[in-house]
């Protein structure tokens, strides 16, 4: 049973003082999240995010349609100049992620710190 | 010896020995008792109904100094000015909204137009019952509105409370009263008076209203309690179809918002299941308000007329809204609101149930602007269906009926007040327009629900013929299970997720050189979509392989194929085999297939649709004699259990060292939780491919 994506945006600030937009995903990311992964990313401003965090610790399962979902982001945010880290993601999620490209575009992390520290 | 009782009522005016003993005698109890050889038959206990004269005067009595009574109940009172009222009711007479037997026409009908509050009446009785017989009045089963009854200048006990500035009183119920002993006294007159109350708001709800609709009945304890009883069963049998009505539409609006379940994105469901429970609501609170003295007449008044009746009104226009399919004009449900609470507060103040602070005129302004903005939801209804007649024939014109009988029900005792009658008493129970109204839109609403049922089933066969179709087309385009072809076998397995997979494959055998093409993928997303991209992808493949099997080509083509049309991305892995085993491998993003059991190492890749030029993972290996590979989907390793967990790559990679067929490494992760199409390719180099064996 899918259950449904919800997503919510923190301000962080990382270590070396820049300030950080994190977008956290909770639930299933399927066809069905395009609103909650598209649509929260792109009602953040160009102009002033320029670095954001993906936090995937929540996320259970992310099926085709919800990886072209993230690369689309991806793509969106390479385009912008912004500097996209993701973090959480199981090993599992971790090996598809890095088999459909996702590494080009996005570093990967196992927490926030670690994304904080690489930013 | 047996008692015999003889109840005589004779009347202060001098009209003589009369009553119900006389014209319809009761034979209560009669008692048989042997003596000797005769047998005695007692007769007689009787009770007799106070038609007249009744003498009678509005305004209210001024307090006796010395007794602190009521001067107009004291039996010494002369009365001979007052007007005289006879209560004897027309053959066949009943009250038009209550449906009491024994009609009479109240005050406003002789001489009092428009006259509310305090009423008298008065009638002087002698009564000749046995010294050991008790006597009882049964109050009038139909007044307006509440009454207080004195005998002899001492309260009997009244109807509604009266302990207020403002009696509170209630739809009338029959009432019972003893009488005191010495009304048995046939020497001494006894005097009955009835200090009556009326609300405005009574004036605007029934025609002929004020004081007693019929007459109370004295007598014999006995048979009063029987008259009293009869009385009741009428009050109930009169009113007996409101429960059923609260009963019935609480199971209509429990069913109506289970079938939210079965389609959420249709929300007239939910309005239809708000409809009823408002309905069920109005009709159990009327059964309340009619049988017991819980409610009062008042806040019976404001809960129905001001809360529920508005509601009910609104719902009904956004569901023949929302069944129309009328999404013009965007305005009509902020306006249904609008006048559902304009409603609201015209009835609450328009009705004169504040009629202690809201003045008379005022409220009757309101009663006219609650009469314009019914009128205003029902021309508004009208036009909602006319609009459904245009669009939709048969069920605008099906709504219709019903439509025009619940408009003209919102106006069944505006119709009463200037006596016209819209109110029916078959078998003695109250039916009114709105009733039937009221029963006739849920009818009219399943047929129109069996309509749709039966066009949605139509239409669900149809799609189920063209998805079946597809299905057998992706058969026929998705290569054999089993296929040996020199120096190489090839088993394939296909289980798509749903009836049409997003998964696809393709075994191009080159005609001349021994080689052999595998592509294999997988659509973003399963289902009849996906299954239309993939028939697209497999005859771009097809089309391509024609011209060049170099496997970075095709998935060029394929690419192209993808851009641009909006969610249509695939994960896509082209694998050239030439007869010397050797064997180039290029990928989209795909799973990297599995050698002998372990993966290939291969950098990643964007899937094909995401990019124009998108450069794809590139690598070359030999197929050595034995050796195995297996080309799989993501719904292997994803398929997940009731708990959530994954089947895994690991679970995957200690499968493959077994060497499992193609359909046992497929059935593994169905049995353990299929979400996705499971697609495997396994190819086994048998031999050295001669390309040109002539």
């Amino acid at each position: 049973m899918q259950s449904e994506t919800k997503s919510r945006v923190d301000q962080l600030t990382s270590p070396a003082g820049h300030p950080v937009t994190v977008l956290r995903f909770e639930g299933d990311i399927a066809s069905t999240s395009k609103e909650a992964v598209l649509g929260s990313y792109q009602a953040l401003s160009k102009e002033t995010v320029r670095l954001v965090l993906l936090d995937f610790t929540k996320v259970d399962y992310i099926n085709s349609s919800g990886i072209a979902l993230v690369i689309q982001m991806l793509i969106e945010a390479s385009n912008s100049d912004q500097k996209v880290y993701a973090f959480g993601l199981s090993p599992h999620f971790t090996k598809v992620f890095t088999m459909v490209g996702i590494t080009k575009y996005a570093g990967l992390f196992p927490s926030q710190a670690e994304a904080l520290a690489a930013l | 010896m047996a008692r015999r009782f003889l109840l005589l009522f004779c009347l202060s005016a001098g009209a003589g020995c009369f009553g119900w003993a006389q014209t319809a005698p009761v034979p209560a109890s009669p008692a048989a008792a042997p003596s000797g050889n005769t047998t005695d038959i007692t007769l007689g206990q009787s009770a007799a109904r106070l038609y007249g004269p009744w003498k009678f005067t509005i305004g209210d009595s001024p307090i006796d100094p010395s007794t602190h009574r009521p001067l107009w109940a004291e039996p010494g009172f002369d009365d001979s000015k007052w007007e005289d009222v006879d209560l004897t009711p027309k053959e066949g007479a009943v009250d038009p909204i209550g449906g009491v037997s024994g009609y009479v026409p109240g005050w406003t009908a002789k001489h009092h137009p428009g006259y509310w509050g305090y009423a008298w009446y008065r009638i002087r009785v002698r009564l000749n019952a046995q010294p050991n017989e008790r006597l009882a009045l049964a109050g009038p089963s139909d007044v307006d509105d509440g009454y207080q009854i004195f005998a002899n200048g001492s309260l009997l006990g009244s109807f509604g409370d009266f302990s207020h500035s403002h009696p509170v009183v209630y739809p009338t119920q029959p009432m019972m009263f003893l009488l005191p002993d010495r009304a048995k006294n046939r020497d001494e007159s006894l005097v009955l008076a009835f200090r009556f109350f009326m609300e405005p708001y009574t004036l605007t709800q029934s025609f002929g209203a004020g004081g007693l609709h019929n007459a109370p009945i004295v007598g014999d304890a006995a048979v009063v309690t029987s008259d009293y009883k009869a009385n009741w069963l009428e009050l109930i049998r009169s009113y007996a179809v409101d429960p059923v009505e609260a009963a019935v539409f609480l199971l209509l609006a429990l069913g109506s918002f289970s079938l939210i379940f079965f389609d959420r994105s249709d929300r007239v469901y939910l309005w239809i299941g708000t409809a009823f429970l408002v309905a069920s609501g109005m009709a159990a609170a009327l059964t309340f308000e009619v049988w017991t003295t819980a409610v009062s007449f008042a806040a019976g008044t404001i809960f129905n007329d001001a809360v529920l009746t508005p509601l009910l009104l609104a719902c009904w226009v956004m569901i023949w809204r929302v069944w129309f399919g009328l999404r013009r004009p965007v305005w009509l449900p902020r306006a249904a609101a609008g006048m559902a609470v304009l409603l609201g507060i015209s009835n609450a103040l328009g009705e004169d149930v504040w009629y202690t602070v809201v003045p008379h005129p005022v409220s009757a302004a309101f009663h006219l602007v609650s009469l314009a903005v019914r009128l205003g939801f029902v021309a508004l209804l009208l036009w909602i269906v006319y609009q459904g007649i245009r669009l939709h024939g048969l069920e605008g014109w099906l709504a219709l009926f019903p439509v025009v009988l619940f408009g003209a029900g919102r106006f069944t005792l505006d119709f009463a007040s200037i006596g016209i009658n819209l109110i029916w008493f078959p078998f003695g129970m109250q039916i009114s327009l709105w009733n039937l109204a009221n029963l006739l839109l849920p009818l009219v609403l399943g047929l129109l629900l069996l309509r749709r049922l039966h066009f949605s089933l139509q239409r669900q066969r149809r799609l189920a013929l063209d998805v079946k179709q597809a299905q057998e087309v992706q058969q026929v385009i998705l290569p054999t299970a089993r296929m040996a072809l020199p120096g190489l076998e090839i088993e394939s397995e296909y289980r798509p997720a749903m009836e049409v997979g997003g998964d696809f494959f393709q075994i191009v055998a080159h005609p001349t050189d021994g080689s052999l093409l595998i592509v294999a993928g997988d659509v973003a997303g399963k289902g009849l979509k996906a299954g239309m991209l993939v028939a697209l992808l497999v005859g771009a493949i097809r089309t391509a392989v024609e011209a060049n099997t170099e496997p970075a080509y095709v998935l060029g083509v394929l690419n192209r194929r993808l851009l641009g049309r909006d969610d249509s991305q695939a994960t896509c892995l082209a694998l050239r085999i030439d007869a010397n085993g050797q064997a180039k491998l290029v990928n989209a993003g795909h799973l990297p297939p599995y050698l002998n059991g372990a993966p290939l190492a291969m950098e990643g890749a964007l899937p094909l649709g995401m990019l124009p030029g998108a450069a794809f993972s590139e690598m070359t290996f030999k197929l050595e004699i034995g050796d195995r590979l297996v080309v799989v989907s993501d719904g292997l390793a994803e398929a997940r259990n009731a708990d959530g967990q994954l089947f895994g790559f690991d679970a995957v990679e200690k499968l493959l060292c077994t060497r499992p067929s193609a359909a046992n490494l497929a059935t593994a992760a169905q049995r353990f939780g299929q979400q996705d199409d499971i697609s495997v390719i396994a190819v086994t180099r048998t031999g050295v491919s001669d390309p040109d064996p002539a």
